[in-house]
């Protein structure tokens, strides 16, 4: 038997380490709970002190954009900055909606650029979805030859950086004639193995007890499709068109490549400088003062504009973009 | 609870032999490896003897009354009628992905290749030879100059951001209060535009202009101004650097984007070091308790072996995407990607290349993107082979 | 380690706005005398389990005193008290092996190696799983897993063991051999043992002492058999025992026991309205008995036999009374008549059900 666990007589009280009286002279149970009851505070403290901290790091960027859009330039150059605007100088906003900006005869106003993206953003939203749909629906419930090795090639892509195709791709589409169309902005990105996959895998969730039920009460396989397996997995659904078209928003390297700049999106004119340009009719902010300099205001305003969408349906869509996040998160 | 195959005594197993701990790593590594070819192996025999072999499916058709021609035609299509759905999907990987790929390998050999005309002089080895030369002639980027700036940006801000993501995590586990609300406020940084954000982040570390003939500078400069630091050119033309050989270091640059990568990055990383926190065993915490583990004993002997799998989940994905950054450098640095390329990275490096006409060089570049990118996935999957879920 | 409760009450505030706080335990007085094996037993809810967290440090109590000896360790956090804790689904940590496991409280009370490793290696022998140090917990069966949270609770050489519902997790074989295990190891430590069942079989096999609770009150504390043939109450009397004891609606009159028209005991008591249990075992067949069910079907179980009958009287659909196997009773009989063992009948007030004695 081994010598440490001895029988101990009933009486006898376990004498070693954990002899409550031996270290402390008496416990003094009132005392020790205002000392555990002090250091929970500092330690709680010190927590909110730090989250607080980071908050404030997290979210002094997006602050600091918006008060400087406001901001005349004046205001903004001064040695010592100021944390709250003393003169809103919202024709700033104005200016940047007026900017056209000229390249090599080409030119964008904001609103030209508003609407290539909005259009390119919702049509290869649409589009794409329709695709994933049916391509996932195929993978996950129809049976033909060779699936399963589709379904691994197109997995196998996954591992490639997208940047080698671009470069072929970029050929392509000048060989075939098609830049500066809304065409060459989304068809390279209809079809997204990831979400595709991710999909797929929530086709197949679905008990397939579903399916004969469905078949029993009379729905074809495209009513199937369309009355039970889209409502059931709408929450993905949701997600991946939310993420969809925040990534056509941000999306600024292909737009560049393949078209000029009346053809590009929002993030692509964010990119340029805005300058105090006088206008036809003689108005200007600073008189020209600041001659072709790029105005720091001015760009915060187009930072803005290109910000204040995404923080908005951040607002409204939380919960879905956080899922969407979180489960690209756990795929493993 | 496999409770079927219990024994009430203990089994009559030898323990297993105790090593040396680096020569049961190479144990182990040596089972894993030859695990990761049986496995291959099986896999790949599996699926050509599933080719040749009939479905049962098919041996199901009714035999009794003869089929029709027509009839046999029509459902030998139905059979096949999955690809009409994969069709469109198919069609546009066609074009715009597997094309592609043997597009690269193949004109990455071609030497002095135009895309446009598809004019070449000959094959070889040159492109790449070329591109690691800095030899383009074109007075475009540096591809080694791109590949460290890469590097030192990817494996210096990936760890911090984790790192700092899990304190963060742990602090927002460890409150009761307004929880919702720091995790809100935190994710912000996530969903935004790469491009935007950098303009601001310029904006703090710049030198910003003139006003009343003073030169002004952002808030970082200011806050080092207290104490007693001049004021540092971060992003501009002056920024300061270290001269290697040909490589340029500029360190001051470096700061800027680590910081930028760090805040942009946290949000997805708190999120998910968060999330896999909060579904823990609360169990395991009180265990722990009553074993009278500190703080400190809790955090790294139980939630961090706990969480293991997420933290290197986050690694490779951070290095994954680290490796393929260029936006957040464009909004910080501009179009140029700092002075004469040299905040230049792997991505940047194809981009100008093909904006310079020069496809020969962008198709070797990619592919040693590529190339790079393999070798990192290899080591990650080896690293994290063994990844279990606990809970 | 003696261990004494004084007024412990737990009150959980309540979950939804404007909902009533939930009494979890409430006033509790209980003494343990040191080096016995005492189990908590009770339906789901009743408490028991709160109790064992509040002497383990995990939850403290709203009011109410806990001794160690003579030590008040009311507000002593849980790492101080020097007590063991097995949790119901065991808690190893999955990323350590079984020795790490065992060896972590030795190594969070910066104990040196060789002496660590020594204790154990001694815990493991105590509980029989030296073999399986270097796996990790998803390689062992539940029983071992068990065995593994058992050591590690032991190693510290605790003054007390907690264990919540050590053997729900156990197939049925395994937690008739693992209950006697947990007896052995108490008996050859002599640790003071604390634990918490809802099985009433599994407490009165191995307890020393019992305490039956309900609702966060206890109902009765004493030796299993005590309780058993001594129940305080209806809820105790019903609740031990398998299969369980019968209950009948009747009264009491003229120092007689009537269930329906039959008078089958004498009673010391007022007339009133009263439950009357009788313990299964408690039926003599008697063809001139005082009390007559409706046989239904006899079920042989070997040793004995289990006449399955019913009454208009009883409270449950049918009455079980356990008999000799070598009792022939007459085949097709649709009515049997029986004797009722005195001390195996309890009287119970009609209102209040407490025992009528």
């Amino acid at each position: 038997m081994p010598n440490i666990f001895k029988k101990k007589n009933a009486s006898e009280a376990v004498v070693g380490k954990w002899d409550l009286s031996a270290g402390d002279e008496g416990f003094d149970s009132e005392k020790a709970q205002k000392q555990e009851k002090i250091k929970h505070i500092v330690k709680e403290v010190f927590v909110y002190v730090f989250l607080t901290l980071c908050a404030v790091l997290a979210f002094l960027p997006f602050y600091w954009m918006i008060i400087s859009s406001l901001k005349t330039e004046m205001e903004f150059r001064e040695s010592v900055p100021t944390f709250f605007p003393h003169t809103f100088q919202w024709k700033n906003y104005w200016m940047i909606f007026h900017q056209v900006t000229t390249t090599t005869g080409t030119s964008a106003s904001f609103g030209q650029i508003l609407v290539n993206t909005l259009v390119v953003g919702l049509l290869s939203t649409l589009l794409g979805l329709v695709v994933i749909i049916i391509t996932a629906y195929a993978l996950a419930r129809m049976e033909f030859k060779g699936k399963n090795l589709l379904f691994a090639i197109m997995l196998a892509t996954m591992m490639i950086p997208g940047e080698l195709f671009t470069v072929s791709n970029y050929i392509t589409v000048a060989k075939l004639h098609m830049n500066n169309s809304y065409t060459v902005l989304i068809l390279p990105f209809l079809v997204s193995v990831y979400y595709i996959y991710l999909l797929r895998n929530n086709f197949m969730q679905i008990p397939n007890s579903l399916y004969q039920a469905a078949k029993v009460d009379g729905l074809s396989d495209m009513g199937y499709l369309i009355k039970v397996m889209i409502p059931l997995t709408a929450p993905t659904l949701i997600s991946i068109t939310l993420l969809r078209f925040i990534g056509t928003w941000n999306s600024y390297i292909w737009p560049r490549l393949v078209n000029t700049q009346s053809w590009q999106m929002i993030t692509n004119w964010v990119t340029g400088g805005f300058v105090d340009r006088v206008q036809p009719d003689g108005f200007s902010l600073y008189g020209g003062d600041y001659g072709t300099t790029s105005l720091d205001t001015l760009k915060m305003a187009a930072v803005c504009m290109v910000s204040l969408p995404l923080l908005v349906l951040f607002i409204f869509c939380r919960k879905y973009i956080m899922r969407g996040v979180s489960k690209s998160g756990t795929k493993g | 609870m496999e409770e079927n195959k219990d024994n009430i005594d203990p089994m009559p197993e030898t323990p297993p032999k105790k090593h040396n701990r680096f020569v049961q790593y190479f144990i182990n590594l040596g089972a894993r490896i030859k695990g990761w070819f049986v496995d291959k192996y099986t896999a790949i025999k599996d699926f050509f003897v599933g080719l040749f072999k009939k479905k049962p499916q098919e041996e199901l058709v009714p035999e009794g009354p003869q089929l029709s021609r027509g009839e046999k035609f029509r459902r030998g299509l139905k059979s096949q009628s999955g690809w009409l759905f994969v069709a469109p999907a198919l069609i546009l990987m066609a074009i715009f992905t597997f094309y592609p790929i043997i597009a690269a390998f193949i004109n990455s050999f071609k030497q002095g290749y135009s895309g446009m005309t598809g004019r070449f002089d000959g094959w070889g080895f040159d492109n790449f030879v070329r591109v690691l030369k800095g030899d383009t002639g074109t007075g475009g980027a540096d591809f080694v100059q791109c590949l460290v700036n890469t590097l030192v940006l990817t494996f210096i801000s990936v760890p911090l951001s984790t790192l700092l993501a899990l304190l963060i995590s742990v602090a927002l586990n460890s409150i009761k209060k307004v929880q919702k609300a720091y995790q809100t406020v935190l994710f912000l940084p996530y969903l935004t535009n790469a491009l935007a954000m950098g303009a601001v982040f310029a904006t703090f570390f710049k030198i910003i202009g003139t006003a009343n003939n003073t030169e002004t500078v952002g808030i970082v400069n200011i806050v080092l101004g207290w104490f007693g630091i001049s004021p540092v050119d971060w992003v501009g033309l002056t920024s300061p650097h270290w001269q290697i050989g040909s490589l340029s270091i500029p360190w001051a640059k470096y700061i800027v984007a680590i910081i930028y990568e760090v805040w942009s990055g946290l949000p997805f990383k708190i999120l998910i070091l968060f999330s896999a926190m909060q579904s823990i065993n609360k169990q395991y915490y009180d265990a722990a308790k009553v074993d009278g583990a500190s703080r400190w004993t809790i955090l790294w002997h139980i939630t961090a072996p706990m969480i293991m799998p997420q933290i290197s989940y986050l690694l490779v994905t951070g290095i994954m995407g680290g490796m393929k950054q260029y936006s957040a450098i464009v909004g910080l640095f501009g179009v140029t990607m700092g002075q004469d390329y040299d905040m230049g990275t792997m991505v940047g490096y194809l981009y100008n290349y093909i904006e310079l006409g020069q496809t020969g060089y962008a198709f070797a570049g990619s592919l040693m993107l590529f190339i790079i990118i393999m070798i990192i996935t290899w080591i990650n999957n080896k690293v994290t082979k063994k990844r279990t879920t606990y809970r | 380690m003696k261990i004494s409760i004084q007024h412990l009450t737990k009150i959980f505030p309540s979950r939804t706005k404007g909902g009533s706080a939930v009494h979890a335990v409430e006033d509790m007085n209980i003494e343990i005398p040191s080096g016995q094996l005492v189990g908590l037993l009770g339906p789901s809810g009743c408490g028991k389990s709160t109790t064992l967290f509040m002497l383990s440090g995990l939850e403290s109590p709203s009011s109410g005193k806990i001794f160690f000896d003579d030590q008040d360790v009311t507000t002593l956090a849980a790492e101080k008290r020097g007590i063991g804790l097995v949790f119901q689904n065991y808690a190893l940590y999955p990323h350590m092996t079984v020795e790490q496991n065992i060896r972590f409280p030795l190594d969070n009370m910066r104990i040196k190696k060789e002496e660590g490793n020594a204790r154990a290696l001694d815990a493991a022998r105590l509980v029989q799983i030296e073999d399986l140090m270097a796996r990790k917990p998803h390689e062992l069966s539940g029983g071992q897993q068990q065995r593994v949270a058992i050591a590690r609770a032991l190693v510290k050489m605790p003054n007390v063991l907690l264990l919540d519902e050590p053997l729900s997790n156990l197939d049925a074989r395994l937690r008739l051999q693992t209950r006697e295990e947990i007896k052995r190891i108490q008996r050859t430590t002599g640790i003071t043992t604390v634990f918490v069942t809802h099985d009433q079989e599994e407490a009165m096999s191995i307890c020393d002492t019992m305490v039956v609770m309900k609702l966060g009150v206890v109902q009765q504390i004493g030796a299993p058999q005590e309780i058993y043939d001594d129940p305080n109450n209806l809820f105790v009397a019903n609740f031990l025992g398998t299969p369980p004891i019968n209950i009948f609606k009747g009264k009491v009159q003229g120092g007689k026991v009537y269930i329906g028209e039959e008078a089958v005991a004498s009673a010391e008591c007022d007339d009133r309205e009263v439950f009357i249990g009788i313990r299964p075992e408690g039926f003599i067949y008697d063809p001139n008995g005082a009390f007559t069910l409706n046989l239904d079907h006899v079920e042989v179980m070997g040793r004995d036999k289990s006449v399955v009958s019913t009454h208009e009287s009883s409270t449950k659909p049918t009455v079980r009374c356990i008999i000799e196997s070598d009792v022939a009773l007459p085949a097709d009989a649709e009515q049997l008549k029986f004797n009722i063992k005195p001390y195996k009948l309890f009287l119970f007030d009609a209102e209040t059900e407490e025992r009528l004695r």
